[in-house]
C-alpha cells in the first residue's frame, strides 16, 4: 500500500515538475553533447555552504582532472548550488540543471526525500545522478546511483565489531523514522544470528524531546553498549539526558549522528561515543594519504568523510571517462554499472549493476578526550601489494646490494644489518657499551677456566614455517659454516671452538669431535681451544646464528630467495630485487612480535650518496648515513648547518681508530724519546678541526671509549715544548742532526692529507725533515711511520687491542712480554670491568709507555634521522635494533 | 523649506562619511603586534633597561613609520625584571600569560635569562637575547635565540688570538667565582690545552663577598712569583677588571692582559678612569690590554652611521654598544615577524616565528644588522668573527691583526699549510683567516670646483694609513675618482715602536658625486671619497675608519658651507682578478655640506615675495580700475618669466625653486582670470555678486599662499 502511494506521489511530482519545466530530454542532451564545443558541466548540490567540506572535495578532484588536461580536450566546470534544506529550492535547482544541455552529471542532494524527487527529473533529462539516500534505488532505473553502504552490509559489520570488542549485551534505541526502523530491525536480526544478547529494544517518535521515561525503563536493564539509530537532534538530546541520569555505557551510533551539530550540542557527554564511518584519514593506503595531503595543502583543513566521498565521485567519473574515452551520460551509466569494483580514497568500492556504489570498509571512530581516535586501524593493512605506506614503513638507504642474506656468509655491514633483522643471533650487543645480551640464548655460564660455556636457549622461537628453533639448528649451522666451500668470511671466529680448525682443514673427519655438545633441545655446551672470557661477544656474530637446515638442504644456494627463506627474527623477507630494494615485514611468529612496532622496513639500494641526501631532504627516506649510505664528508658541515637537516643530525662511534704506528726496527725511531717527541707534536685537534671534520678526536686512548669501562688517559698530549726537550734528550738537537723520517701514506685522500699535516707539524715544531712514500705492503718496510685504520672484528677490547697489537707486529716489530702476560690474565678474567682494566694497561703500554701507536681519531658515523623515528640508536657493530624503534605519527 | 532640505541632506552626508571613516578605522583596521621587552628598568641597573629600550624603540619607530608589518603597528610592552632572578621569573610568567605577545626581547643578565628561558620554552614563546653571554643558555632551549656570541666562544677566540699573535706559552687566569667567570675559565682551560698554553696560575675571586683591594697585593705577589707568565686572562666583571688592571700595572705587572666582553663595556672604561684617579696612577697603564667584542664602530658600515645620526637626533646621545645590539635584536625580531602570516592562533604564530628565525643559518642566510651578519647555529647561538680591540687612552681601537670568518670552500685549497702557519684558526666548525687592519683617516680636506652639471668636484686632502705588515699603496683605488688617482710616494712614513707604520699621502684629484638638487636651495649635498684595495680582499686587508674625531673640511666656494662628516666601512662582494667572488673592504668618507644663503638666493626669493604682495594689492583695487591691475599683473607675468629664465639652472628635472616660479605663474594667472570675471560681472551690473566674489578673493588668496608655504616647508624637510 505504502509503495503504491509512493509511486502515485512520485508520478504526481513528475507530472507537476514536467508540466511547469521545460527540461532537456535525454535524446536532445546526447545529440547536443555529441556536437557541442562547450565545456562540460557537473552539478554539485550541497545543503548549506561551508557546513561540510563536500564542495571542496569535489573541487579538488575537478581541479586535478582539469590540470591533467580535462577530458577529450574539454574542461569540466562545476555548477555549485545549495538547497538550504528546502524542498522547493532543491527541485528548482534540479530543474535548472536538467535544463542545461551541457550538464552530464549531478552529485549531491543529501536529503533522501529531495533526492528521490530530483532523481526523477535527472533520469528524464539523461543526467547521471549520484546521491546518498538509501531509498534512491527503490524504484530503480538508469542514471541513478546510490552511494551508501548497503544496510545489511552495514549492520553486519557493526555487529561483527561489537562481537570483536567483546560487548555481550546490547540495548537498541531507534526513532520511528521509516528508514531507521528498518535499520534497527536489520540490526536486531543480525545480532540474534550472531548470538549477541539484546536486552532492550525500544523506539521513540522522531520529534520526541523528553526521553526520561524511556531511559528510566532502560536503567533497569543490564547492557554494556547501546546501539542508537536516530537523527542527530534527537541523539544529542537523548545522550545529554542519558548522561544526566548517569547511564554511562558506550554508545554506538550511525552516520546520521555524525554531524557538527551533534558534536557541538553533546560536547563532553559524547565521550566514548563510537561512530562507524567509511573514511579513515590515516588509512595506510597511498590513495588515501595522497588525498589527505593534497586536500590539506589546498584548503588548509583536514578532509572529512563527505569530502572524500565527493572526491571519489569525480574520480570515479574520470576513470570511466578515460576508460571509455567518452563523457556521454549514457556511456558513463553503463560504465559504472559494469565496473565491478574500484579503488577510491575512502576504500575499495563495490559497484553493482543496480546502481549501488558502496565503499567496502567501515572504520570506527571513538570520541575520546575531545578528539577522535580510530579503533582497529592496523588490522586493515593489505599484504598482497608492495604499495609504500609511509606511516608504517621505515625507509632506509643502503649503497650496495645485499651481498647475502645467509648469516653464515654475512660479513659486510649491509648484510649483517639485514641478517640481524631476519635472524636471531645467540647473543646481541648492547648499543651503549657493546656488552653481549640475550637474544636466542637466554643465559650462559662459563666454567672456572673460562674455556667451556653452557648456553640456555629460548623455547619460544620458531621458524616462519612454524617449526621450533633448537640447539640442533645451531650445531648444524656451525658445522655447515666450518665445512662450507668457499670458506665463510668469518671462519676464523669459529676456530676458537675445540677442533674447529682441524675439522675445517680436514684433519679431523669426525664432526662429533667439534667442541659443541647438545645437552637437550634448548641447552648447548661449547668447549674452547683456550680460555676466552669474551666468548659471549663472539656468539653475537652471525656466523654463530642458527640456520634452517631443511630449507638449506632443499633449496641449496637458492634458499635465501623470498619464496624459500625461513627466518626466525623480528622481520621476514617479502621482496628483494637487486639494484632496487628489499622489503622486510614484521614476523608474526617472532617470539616478541607484540613488542615490534614498525610494520615494514624498506632498504632502498641507492649507490649515489648525493641522491640519498636529496631523497632524505624530500622526505622519502627516514634514515641515511652510518655505514650503510655514508654522508659525503664535504656535506657534513652543510648538513649540520641547514635548518632542514641540522636538528636531525646524529652521530655515533664505530669500533675503529685511525693511528700512526712506529717501525721500531728503524733508526732513529727505535729511540723511545724521539718517538715520544714525535707523538707530542702531532696535534690531533688540528687534524680534526682542519682535515677530519666531525671525527671524534682520540685524545685519551687508542681503544674506542665505548669498549672501555673507565675513563682512561694514556695518550700523549700535544706539547711542542716538551717534545723539543725530549728530542734534545734523545740526542738530536733542534732536529738538525735527526735523519729524515719516512712516512708511509694512506690510500684515501683524507689519510694522505693527515700524513701531509703530520709532516708539516714535524718540520714546524721539531725541525725534522720527512719523506712521504706510497704505502708498502711488503713485510720489510723501510719506513719509520705508517698510517693505518684499526678495526675490531667483534665488539670487545680483546679484538680491538690484542688483535691490533698482534696484527701490526709485523710492521712495528714490537714484542712485549708484559702485554702477553696481561693478555693471558685478561682472557681468564670473568668480570668485564676487571678485564677492561687489564686491557687499559695494554693500551697504556702501546700508547704511552712504549709509544708504538699514535691514535688520531675514532671513526665516527654520521646520520640523519627523521624526527618521526623514535628510539633510534646507533649500533657500532652493524645490525641495528630496529625491533625496538617506533614510528611516530606527526 | 528648501534650506531645511539642504541642511538635512548635508547632515546626512556628513554622518554617512563619519560612519564610513569610523567603520574603516575600527573594524577593518589591523590589530597591533605586541613585542615584549624584558629588562631591568628600575633599581641599580635601570640604565641598562633604558639603553636597551632606546635601541629597540628606534627600530620599531622606523618600521611603524613605513607602515608597520603588513599594515599592523608594532607595540612594545615593557616588563621590568629589576635585574633579579625572582623578578625575571615573575615577568616571564606574566609575559606568557599574555596571548597577544608574539616574542620577547630579553633579558639583560645571564642569571635572569637562565631562569626565565625555561618558562618561555615551556609556553612556546620565542625569545631573542642581546646581552646574556652565559654558555649553555641557548643550548638546551629550542625557543631562545641569541644574537651575540657566548662566553666560551669569546674566550676561545681570544685565546686563539693570543696564541697566534703573541705566541703565548704560559698564562695566568684570574676568574670570578660566579657563572660568568667559571664558564670563561672552563673554555679558556680547554682551548689553552688544545693550543698548548700552560696555565700555572689560576686565581679565583669571590666578587660578591670580598674586597678586591685587599686581594690585589696577594695576586700581584703570586704573579710575580710565577716565572715566565706571558699573559693574564681576566675572567672578571667590568668593575673588578678595571680595579685589577690599575693595581697590576701599578705594581709593575706588565704582562699582556686580555678579557672578554665585560672588559669591552663602557662601564669598564669609566671604572678604569675612576680607579686611576683613586690610586693616583697616571702612568701608561693601557698598553697591552686587549678585549673582544662583536662590534666596533670603527669597522661599522653606513647603516650604523645613519643609525647613530638618528639616535643622536632623537636622544641627543651617542649610541652605546648595548643599544646598538638591542636595535639589531629588534631588527631580527621584526624580520622574522615580517616573513610570516599573522592571522593564526598565537601558538601557531609563535611556532612560525621560531621556524622563521631558524632560517637564518649562515653568512648567506642572515640578517644584515649593524653588528654584522646575524644568523644562528643549531643551538640558536650566534657565532661569528669577533673584533679584537686594544685599549688606548680614549677607549678601545681595533687591533692590527684580526681574524675574519671565511667559508671552507674559500680556503680548502691550502688549508693545511695555512693552518699550520696559524694564518687560519678554527673554532667550533668555523674558520677564521688572519687579516691585517689598515686604519684610514683623512686630514686637511679641501674641496672646490663643485660642478653640478658634470657632477664632479675637485678635492685635495691628506690620507693617512696606519698599518702593520705589508701595505701596497699602488693597490689603492679611489672608487669615485673621475681620473685614476695613484698613491705613489708617501709624503711621510712614520715608524712606530710596535712595528706599525704610518703612511701619509696627499691626494689631489677630480671625483664624481651624486648630486640631487630637488630641494635646491634648501638642500644638503654629500661629497664622498671611497676607496678600496682592488687586489686584496678582506682576508688580507680590512679597513678601519678612524672616526673618534670627525674630520673637518674646507670648501673653497661661497655657495656651500660645511655641515658634518663621517666615515665608515662597507664590505662589498666583488669579482677578483681570478674570477672568484670575494669580499672586499671599502672605506668611505662622507662630507655633508649645505647651501649658503647667497645674494643669488636672495635675488631668487625677493622678487617672488614682491610679486606675491603686488598681486595681492590688485585684489583691493576698485572694480572700476580693475583693468589697470590686470595690466600690472600681465607685466608681472612677463617679469616672472624673465626671472625664471634667468635663474634656470638647466637641470633635467624641476627643482624646488622652479616649483615656486610655476606656482607664481599660477597665482598671477589665477588673479588675472579672477579680475576678468569681476570685470564681466561688473559690466553686467551684478553689484552684489561682485562684492561677494571680491571678499572671497581677498580671503582666499592669502590662505592659498600660506598653505603653499606650509606645504613647501613640509616637502623641504621630508623629501
Amino acid at each position: 500500500m505504502q509503495m503504491r502511494l509512493n509511486i502515485l506521489f512520485l508520478f504526481f511530482i513528475f507530472f507537476g515538475v514536467t508540466a511547469c519545466n521545460n527540461i532537456v530530454s535525454k535524446e536532445e542532451r546526447m545529440a547536443h553533447l555529441r556536437s557541442s564545443e562547450n565545456d562540460i558541466y557537473i552539478g554539485i548540490v550541497d545543503t548549506i555552504p561551508n557546513a561540510t567540506q563536500f564542495v571542496n572535495g569535489v573541487k579538488l578532484a575537478i581541479d586535478e582532472l582539469n590540470t591533467s588536461g580535462g577530458i577529450m580536450g574539454k574542461q569540466i566546470i562545476p555548477l555549485i548550488y545549495y538547497d538550504y534544506n528546502n524542498k522547493k529550492s532543491a527541485l528548482k535547482i534540479a530543474s535548472k540543471l536538467s535544463n542545461n544541455p551541457d550538464v552530464i552529471a549531478v552529485i549531491g542532494h543529501f536529503d533522501p526525500e529531495y533526492a528521490i524527487s530530483a532523481s526523477i527529473l535527472y533520469k528524464e533529462a539523461g543526467i547521471v545522478f549520484i546521491s546518498t539516500g538509501t531509498d534512491l534505488l527503490r524504484y530503480g532505473g538508469d542514471y541513478i546511483f546510490n552511494n551508501y553502504m548497503h544496510d545489511m552490509d552495514y549492520v553486519d559489520k557493526i555487529t561483527d565489531f561489537i562481537k570483536e570488542e567483546n560487548f555481550s549485551q546490547i540495548a537498541i534505541l531507534n526513532d520511528r523514522h521509516e528508514r531507521n526502523k528498518i535499520l534497527a530491525e536489520n540490526f536486531y536480526g543480525q545480532a540474534v544470528e550472531k548470538k549477541i544478547n539484546i536486552t532492550f529494544h525500544k523506539s521513540f517518535s522522531p520529534n520526541e524531546k523528553n526521553f526520561r521515561d524511556l531511559l528510566s525503563g532502560l536503567k533497569l536493564e543490564k547492557f554494556d553498549i547501546i546501539f542508537l539509530v536516530c537523527r542527530d537532534l534527537a541523539a544529542s538530546l537523548l545522550i545529554n539526558q542519558m548522561r544526566e541520569m548517569d547511564i554511562r555505557v558506550p554508545i554506538i551510533g550511525t552516520y546520521e549522528i555524525d554531524t557538527q551539530h551533534f558534536w557541538s550540542q553533546t560536547g563532553k557527554n559524547a565521550e566514548g561515543m563510537i561512530i562507524p564511518t567509511n573514511f579513515y584519514a590515516k588509512n595506510p593506503r597511498k590513495l588515501t594519504q595522497d588525498f589527505v595531503k593534497s586536500f590539506s595543502v589546498a584548503f588548509g583543513v583536514d578532509p572529512d568523510e563527505i569530502s572524500a566521498r565527493g572526491y571519489d565521485f569525480i574520480r570515479l567519473l574520470k576513470d570511466i571517462m578515460y576508460q571509455k574515452n567518452s563523457y556521454l551520460p549514457l556511456i558513463l551509466d553503463t560504465g559504472i554499472r559494469f565496473m565491478g569494483s574500484w579503488d577510491g580514497v575512502l576504500s575499495r568500492y563495490q559497484l553493482t549493476r543496480k546502481g549501488q556504489i558502496s565503499p567496502s570498509e567501515l572504520f570506527y571512530k571513538k570520541y575520546d578526550n575531545g578528539k577522535f581516535i580510530y579503533l582497529k586501524q592496523k588490522a586493515k593493512k593489505k599484504e598482497d601489494t608492495f604499495e609504500l605506506v609511509e606511516e608504517i614503513t621505515l625507509r632506509l638507504a643502503v649503497n650496495d646490494n645485499i651481498a647475502t642474506m645467509d648469516p653464515g656468509f654475512a660479513h659486510d655491514t649491509t648484510s649483517i644489518e639485514v641478517c640481524k633483522q631476519l635472524f636471531l643471533n645467540l647473543t646481541q650487543y648492547n648499543d651503549k657499551n657493546c656488552e653481549p645480551e640475550p637474544d636466542f640464548a637466554l643465559s650462559w655460564k662459563a666454567n672456572e677456566d673460562q674455556n667451556a660455556f653452557r648456553y640456555h636457549l629460548r623455547k619460544d622461537v620458531y621458524w616462519t614455517n612454524g617449526e621450533p628453533v633448537t640447539a640442533h639448528d645451531i650445531v648444524w649451522a656451525i658445522q655447515r659454516n666450518l665445512r662450507s666451500k668457499p670458506d665463510v668470511p668469518d671462519i676464523r671466529h669459529l676456530f676458537i671452538l675445540k677442533n674447529a680448525r682441524a675439522i675445517h682443514n680436514g684433519e679431523i673427519k669426525d664432526l662429533n669431535k667439534l667442541g659443541i655438545t647438545v645437552i637437550d633441545d634448548y641447552t648447548l655446551d661449547f668447549q674452547l681451544e683456550y680460555p676466552a672470557a669474551y666468548f659471549p661477544a663472539f656468539t653475537g656474530l652471525p656466523v654463530y646464528s642458527p640456520l634452517p637446515s631443511k630449507a638449506i638442504q632443499k633449496w641449496g644456494k637458492e634458499w635465501t630467495r623470498p619464496k624459500n627463506i625461513q627466518t626466525n627474527g623480528p622481520y621476514r623477507l617479502v621482496f628483494y630485487e637487486t639494484d632496487a630494494s628489499a622489503i622486510l615485514r614484521k614476523n608474526p611468529t617472532y617470539f616478541n612480535a607484540s613488542r615490534v612496532s614498525i610494520e615494514e622496513i624498506r632498504y632502498n639500494i641507492i649507490p649515489n650518496n648525493i641522491n640519498v641526501l636529496y631523497l632524505y631532504k624530500s622526505n622519502q627516506l627516514d634514515i641515511v648515513g652510518g655505514p650503510f649510505s655514508t654522508i659525503p664528508l664535504n656535506y657534513i658541515q652543510t648538513v649540520k648547518k641547514e635548518p632542514e637537516t641540522r636538528f636531525n643530525y646524529k652521530k655515533g662511534s664505530y669500533l675503529s681508530t685511525l693511528a700512526f704506528a712506529f717501525n721500531i726496527q728503524q733508526s732513529p725511531v727505535d729511540n723511545i724519546l724521539l718517538r715520544k717527541a714525535i707523538a707530542s707534536v702531532i696535534d690531533r685537534h688540528f687534524i680534526t678541526r682542519f682535515i677530519a671534520f666531525g671525527y671524534q678526536i682520540a685524545e685519551k686512548s687508542f681503544t674506542p671509549e665505548i669498549l672501555m669501562s673507565e675513563k682512561i688517559d694514556s695518550a700523549a698530549h700535544f706539547h711542542p715544548i716538551h717534545a723539543q726537550k725530549m728530542m734534545t734528550e734523545a740526542g738530536y738537537f733542534n732536529g738538525h742532526t735527526c735523519p729524515e723520517i719516512i712516512i708511509e701514506t694512506g690510500t684515501t685522500v683524507m689519510h694522505q692529507k693527515i700524513v701531509k699535516a703530520v709532516s708539516l707539524l714535524l718540520k714546524k715544531h721539531l725541525n725534522i725533515s720527512t719523506k712521504i712514500i706510497d704505502p708498502m705492503h711488503s713485510k720489510t718496510s723501510s719506513s719509520h711511520l705508517r698510517i693505518q685504520k684499526y678495526d675490531a672484528s667483534y665488539p670487545d677490547a680483546d679484538s680491538f687491542l690484542y688483535d691490533s697489537y698482534i696484527l701490526s707486529r709485523h710492521y712495528t716489530h714490537f714484542n712485549s712480554d708484559q702485554i702477553s702476560t696481561l693478555h693471558e690474565n685478561a682472557i681468564k678474567e670473568k668480570s668485564r670491568t676487571l678485564r677492561n682494566i687489564l686491557y687499559e694497561k695494554i693500551d697504556n703500554i702501546l700508547i704511552q709507555k712504549e709509544c708504538i701507536l699514535i691514535p688520531i681519531y675514532y671513526d665516527t658515523a654520521h646520520y640523519l634521522v627523521q624526527s618521526r623515528v623514535k628510539g633510534w640508536n646507533h649500533m657500532p657493530f652493524g645490525g641495528q635494533l630496529i625491533n625496538s624503534w617506533q614510528l611516530e605519527e606527526e | 523649506m528648501k534650506k531645511k532640505i539642504i541642511i538635512s541632506t548635508l547632515f546626512i552626508c556628513i554622518s554617512i562619511a563619519l560612519i564610513w571613516i569610523l567603520y574603516y578605522s575600527l573594524w577593518t583596521g589591523k590589530k597591533n603586534i605586541y613585542i615584549a621587552v624584558a629588562c631591568s628598568f628600575s633599581g641599580k641597573y635601570k640604565n641598562y633597561g633604558s639603553e636597551v629600550l632606546k635601541g629597540v624603540q628606534l627600530y620599531v619607530d622606523q618600521v611603524n613609520a613605513t607602515g608597520g608589518i603588513k599594515g599592523s603597528a608594532i607595540k612594545l610592552l615593557i616588563f621590568d625584571d629589576k635585574g633579579t632572578v625572582q623578578g625575571a621569573v615573575k615577568v616571564a610568567k606574566s609575559i606568557v600569560r599574555n596571548k597577544q605577545i608574539r616574542l620577547v626581547l630579553g633579558h639583560y643578565f645571564s642569571s635572569c635569562s637562565l631562569k626565565a628561558a625555561p618558562v618561555y620554552e615551556k609556553n612556546m614563546m620565542p625569545s631573542i637575547n642581546y646581552s646574556a653571554t652565559y654558555d649553555d643558555l641557548a643550548k638546551n632551549n629550542d625557543w631562545l635565540f641569541r644574537i651575540i656570541p657566548p662566553n666560551s666562544y669569546q674566550s676561545e677566540f681570544l685565546t686563539a688570538f693570543a696564541k697566534t699573535t703573541f705566541n703565548v706559552k704560559k698564562a695566568c687566569i684570574i676568574y670570578d667565582n660566579d657563572a660568568y667567570g667559571s664558564s670563561l675559565l672552563k673554555s679558556f682551560i680547554e682551548k689553552a690545552k688544545e693550543l698548548c698554553i700552560d696555565i700555572p696560575l689560576r686565581i679565583s675571586i669571590d666578587s660578591e663577598n670580598s674586597v678586591i683591594d685587599q686581594h690585589a697585593k696577594e695576586i700581584v705577589q703570586k704573579i710575580n712569583n710565577t716565572k715566565e707568565i706571558d699573559i693574564i686572562f681576566l675572567a672578571t666583571h667590568a668593575d673588578i677588571s678595571a680595579n685589577l688592571i690599575v693595581q697590576l700595572r701599578k705594581n709593575k705587572c706588565n704582562q699582556i692582559i686580555i678579557g672578554a666582553d665585560a672588559m669591552a663595556s663602557s662601564l669598564f672604561i669609566d671604572s678604569l678612569a675612576a680607579y686611576q684617579k683613586k690610586y693616583a696612577f697616571s702612568d701608561i697603564y693601557t698598553n697591552g690590554i686587549y678585549s673582544v667584542s662583536w662590534f666596533h664602530h670603527n669597522m661599522s658600515g653606513k647603516a650604523y652611521v645613519d643609525f647613530a645620526q638618528t639616535y643622536k637626533d632623537k636622544y641627543h646621545l651617542k649610541p652605546s654598544l648595548i643599544s646598538t645590539t638591542a636595535y639589531d635584536a629588534a631588527h631580527v625580531a621584526i624580520s622574522a615577524l615580517q616573513s610570516i602570516d599573522m592571522d593564526r592562533s598565537s601558538r601557531t604564530v609563535r611556532k612560525k616565528i621560531k621556524q622563521s628565525l631558524e632560517q637564518y643559518y649562515d653568512q648567506r642566510h642572515c640578517i644584515k644588522g649593524l653588528t654584522g651578519n646575524i644568523y644562528f647555529d643549531t643551538f640558536g647561538d650566534m657565532k661569528k668573527s669577533m673584533i679584537v680591540m686594544q685599549l688606548r687612552k680614549r677607549g678601545y681601537i681595533p687591533e692590527f691583526t684580526q681574524y675574519v670568518s671565511v667559508s671552507y670552500e674559500d680556503i680548502a685549497e691550502n688549508i693545511i699549510q695555512k693552518g699550520i702557519d696559524e694564518s687560519i684558526i678554527a673554532s667550533d666548525d668555523e674558520f677564521f683567516v688572519k687579516t691585517n687592519i689598515a686604519f684610514i683617516r683623512l686630514a686637511n680636506v679641501h674641496f672646490n670646483q663643485i660642478n653640478f652639471t658634470t657632477k664632479t668636484f675637485h678635492a685635495r686632502f691628506d690620507i693617512i694609513f696606519s698599518v702593520k705588515g705589508p701595505f701596497y699603496p699602488n693597490n689603492i683605488h679611489f672608487i669615485n675618482a673621475k681620473f685614476p688617482v695613484v698613491l705613489e710616494k708617501p709624503n711621510k712614513i712614520i715608524q712606530h715602536m710596535d712595528n706599525s707604520q704610518t703612511f701619509i699621502f696627499t691626494v689631489d684629484g677630480i671625483f664624481t658625486h651624486d648630486y640631487c638638487s630637488k630641494k635646491y636651495p634648501f638642500d644638503t649635498q654629500t661629497l664622498s671619497i671611497a676607496l678600496i684595495d682592488k687586489h686584496r680582499s678582506i682576508d688580507k686587508i680590512w679597513f678601519s675608519a678612524v672616526n673618534q674625531i670627525p674630520v673637518s673640511f674646507q670648501l673653497d666656494t661661497d655657495k656651500w658651507s660645511p655641515l658634518y662628516s663621517n666615515s665608515y666601512i662597507e664590505n662589498k662582494e666583488m669579482i677578483t682578478d681570478y674570477g672568484q667572488i670575494d669580499i672586499f673592504s671599502q672605506y668611505h668618507a662622507d662630507f655633508v655640506m649645505k647651501t649658503k644663503l647667497t645674494s643669488k638666493i636672495i635675488l631668487l626669493f625677493l622678487p617672488l615675495c614682491l610679486f606675491v604682495l603686488l598681486v595681492y594689492i590688485g585684489y583691493f583695487i576698485p572694480v572700476t580700475r580693475m583693468n589697470i591691475s590686470i595690466m600690472v599683473n600681465v607685466l608681472l607675468l612677463i617679469i616672472n618669466t624673465y626671472f625664471h629664465a634667468y635663474f634656470d639652472n638647466a637641470l633635467p628635472y624641476i627643482n624646488f625653486s622652479e616649483y615656486l616660479y610655476l606656482f607664481m605663474y599660477w597665482c598671477i594667472g589665477f588673479t588675472i582670470c579672477f579680475q576678468a570675471f569681476l570685470l564681466t560681472f561688473h559690466l553686467k551690473q551684478l553689484t552684489r555678486t561682485v562684492a561677494v566674489i571680491r571678499i572671497i578673493g581677498i580671503i582666499l588668496y592669502p590662505i592659498m599662499i600660506t598653505c603653499t608655504v606650509f606645504i613647501s616647508y613640509y616637502l623641504v624637510s621630508h623629501i
